[in-house]
């Protein structure tokens, strides 16, 4: 009976602020609480299914037979239905509940509309069942991260509209007038998304563009998802948990804006270079070749803002769990910035462009940097959204390990892994299928990465299922858990 | 230090450590200190100029691969001196000019390809008079034009043929004219290229020939 009352209290929670000293950012919470629970509920039933199909995925690689008697669960199936499960599904739920309860909580009042976002949350998750479904029926679409069928796209567009009108509803209603940098980032991310989704859409399937052109508008898409959307999202969570967990304020804040519109600009463009050595006129592979490039700039104040903010109080990084996500986002987004910078030159292309290598650094950039921040911010949510502390903190802190010893595991295998396959594809003259079966290695390191990374995954659901259901003790249910935030000082360094 | 002194947050909650409205505010007066010094400013700087730098070098590189004509003429350049480098020592034999190539060149526009002339306009060269007679007349015609009325095959033609003879050497004239003579039945005699230089050097310079001057070679 104690179950289903907090089953049900979980999921229509009413908990008013009462007269603690925290009323205010106690009103906000609870104004969104519902909504915003429903976006991390839709994150981790993603993650689950994400991380399933991932291991499916990486399995297949080396055992082809695996799996062989299912012809809805081929690779050509399963590895789309990997990548948009982990985009569509987990990233974009979790980084918007992130996003709309900083911006709730930076914009200092109450949501009035939070129906608005516990619809489109319902439709985008129905819009991404069906996506799903349509790949596995065979409907999908032949464009990278485009592959959701056609008739998923206008539910998914739709939800979004919802979802980004509420955000930017919440950010007009702000009772602070200035602004800062997470909400700079929340705002870019949806805008972005509205807009190359749209492109996307129309150029390739309502109005086809001519030729090869499709090419290039699929390209662009690709890598403005991760670069305009996703990755803004991973900054607004990262820029805000780093001065609210650690009380440390951003150093060399002044820099923001330089950063800010040249990772817009720049990354605009980096996607183009996969598109090296293609059918397409030099000139298009350029543009992203420098694009990618120009990355360099808003990666080198990124990395010193960062890392000398965190460094700045290091020895509170382990201490804390959503500081210490965070951490291993930024050292992730430092690193696959890097190999996205070096693997977009055209030397270097020659050698990883028909491998693994490109797979491995947009893992790196999307698991272990956003998904990363998203789960550090999501620990940092919760405890408030439901006043009840995580039940088993050790469980938390093994989600942490297992969890970025995979994600490092694969990464280090794809991307090495890759390197050597194609190393040997242009250095030897074997045969392609003795090079294939001497990368065997790799792929099985990547599933046991794999193995850990859904390891990691199960316990991260396990620690919110059980925290969702377990019974407020006596100081929960009497008093305000959190206790209120100290002002931030302003030193002048 | 005084951190370590604190009580214990509570497990699995992380301290809020600042309130949202401090954040905003410092960030804000952040922005606005400029701090003289700054490492962050520096780097970041020092990255800008790189990212020019190479970009730079890159679009100098790349952009102009297909479609500029800058860069490809350049190379073209490059091309042409590397051929003039490695040209043979040595000639390879005399130089023999095809007087079929020179006519489509030269005279194919007035003449037409089959040198049946233009009715009313040009006079043909097949099967006329003036071609297959004396090589001469052919001869300081090319050299120096030919201008007012001549009769060709019957017909009276007034036009004016321009000089060559500071367009082509005597070789080429002497091709041009051997294709002419032996082509569309004419069935005339080679023109060699001594009996041309022999010529320009006996006429020396002058205006356009007329007609009458050239009839006293028949």
């Amino acid at each position: 009976m104690n179950l289903i009352c907090n089953l049900f209290s979980s999921i229509f929670p009413s908990l008013e602020g009462d007269g603690s000293q925290r009323e205010r950012e106690q009103t906000i919470d609870s104004s969104m609480r519902f909504a915003v629970l429903g976006l991390i509920k839709g994150s981790v039933f993603w993650l689950l299914v994400a991380s399933l199909l991932g291991l499916i995925v990486s399995v297949k690689l080396h055992s082809p037979t695996y799996l062989a008697e299912y012809g809805w669960l081929t690779y050509g199936k399963a590895y789309p239905a990997f990548w948009n499960a982990l985009v569509y599904g987990w990233l974009f739920n979790a980084g918007l509940a992130c996003v709309a309860w900083i911006i709730a909580r930076l914009g200092g009042r109450p949501s009035g509309n939070s129906a608005v976002l516990a619809i489109s949350t319902g439709a985008w998750n129905l819009a991404v069942i069906i996506g799903l479904f349509g790949i596995f029926k065979g409907d999908q679409n032949p464009y990278r991260m485009l592959e959701f069928p056609t008739y998923a796209a206008p539910f998914l567009f739709a939800a979004f509209i919802g979802l980004g009108i509420w955000i930017l509803l919440a950010f007009k209603a702000r009772a602070y007038r200035s602004s800062f940098a997470s909400q700079w980032y929340a705002l870019a991310g949806v805008f972005c998304f509205v807009w190359i989704y749209t492109v996307a859409q129309v150029m390739i399937f309502c109005m086809p563009a001519q030729g090869v052109f499709q090419s290039v508008i699929a390209a662009w898409f690709g890598g403005n998802l991760l670069g305009l959307v996703v990755a803004p999202f991973a900054f607004a969570t990262i820029y805000y948990l780093i001065p609210k967990a650690l009380g440390q304020h951003i150093v060399g804040y002044r820099q923001s804006g330089i950063a800010f519109w040249s990772w817009i600009l720049f990354s605009s463009a980096a996607g183009l270079a996969s598109l090296v050595n293609g059918p397409f006129p030099a000139w298009i592979a350029s543009v992203g070749v420098v694009a990618s490039f120009g990355l360099f700039l808003p990666l080198s104040v990124f990395t010193m803002q960062f890392l000398s903010s965190l460094f700045s109080s290091f020895s509170k990084i382990w201490d804390t769990l959503s500081v210490r996500y965070v951490f291993y986002a930024v050292v992730a987004f430092i690193v696959a910035t890097v190999l996205t910078i070096l693997g977009a030159l055209r030397e270097v292309q020659e050698m990883t462009q028909f491998s693994q290598y490109n797979d491995g650094v947009r893992y790196l950039f999307l698991v272990g940097f956003a998904g990363m921040a998203f789960t550090g911010m999501v620990y940092y949510i919760l405890p408030r959204l439901l006043n009840k502390e995580l039940p088993n903190p050790s469980l938390a802190d093994l989600q942490f390990w297992v969890q970025g010893l995979g994600i490092f595991l694969v990464t280090v295998s794809l991307v090495y892994g890759g390197w050597a396959h194609g190393a040997l594809l242009n250095g030897s003259d074997a045969d392609t299928i003795a090079i294939l079966k001497s990368t065997d290695t790799y792929l099985f390191l990547t599933t046991i990465g794999s193995v850990m990374f859904a390891i990691g995954n199960f316990a991260y659901a396990v620690s919110f299922v059980w925290i969702l259901l377990s019974p407020r003790t006596e100081k929960e249910q009497s008093a305000d858990l959190i206790e209120p935030a100290p002002e931030l000082e302003y030193t002048h360094s | 230090m005084q951190d370590d002194q604190e009580q214990p947050h509570l497990p699995g909650v992380d301290a809020s450590k600042a309130s949202d409205e401090s954040v905003l505010r410092v960030h804000a007066q952040l922005r606005r200190k400029r701090i003289e010094g700054s490492p962050v400013a520096f780097f970041t700087a020092a990255a800008l100029i790189i990212v020019f730098v190479f970009a730079w070098f890159y679009q100098r590189r790349y952009f102009a691969e297909y479609d500029s004509t800058s860069v490809l003429a350049d190379r073209q350049h490059i091309a042409a001196m590397e051929a003039y480098k490695n040209r043979p020592k040595e000639p390879e034999g005399p130089i023999v000019y095809d007087g079929s190539k020179i006519y489509a060149q030269q005279c194919v526009a007035c003449h037409q390809g089959q040198g049946q002339g233009l009715p009313g306009a040009f006079p043909p060269l097949a099967g006329s008079e003036w071609v297959t007679g004396a090589p001469e007349i052919s001869i300081k015609v090319l050299l120096h034009g030919l201008g007012g009325e001549i009769q060709v095959k019957g017909n009276t033609y007034n036009g004016a043929m321009p000089a060559f003879g500071a367009v082509l050497n005597d070789a080429e004239i002497a091709a041009v004219i051997s294709h002419i003579r032996g082509s569309w039945d004419n069935g005339a005699g080679e023109v060699t290229e001594e009996q041309v230089a022999t010529i320009r050097a006996d006429i020396g310079s002058r205006g356009a020939w007329t007609a009458a001057e050239l009839a006293e070679y028949f």
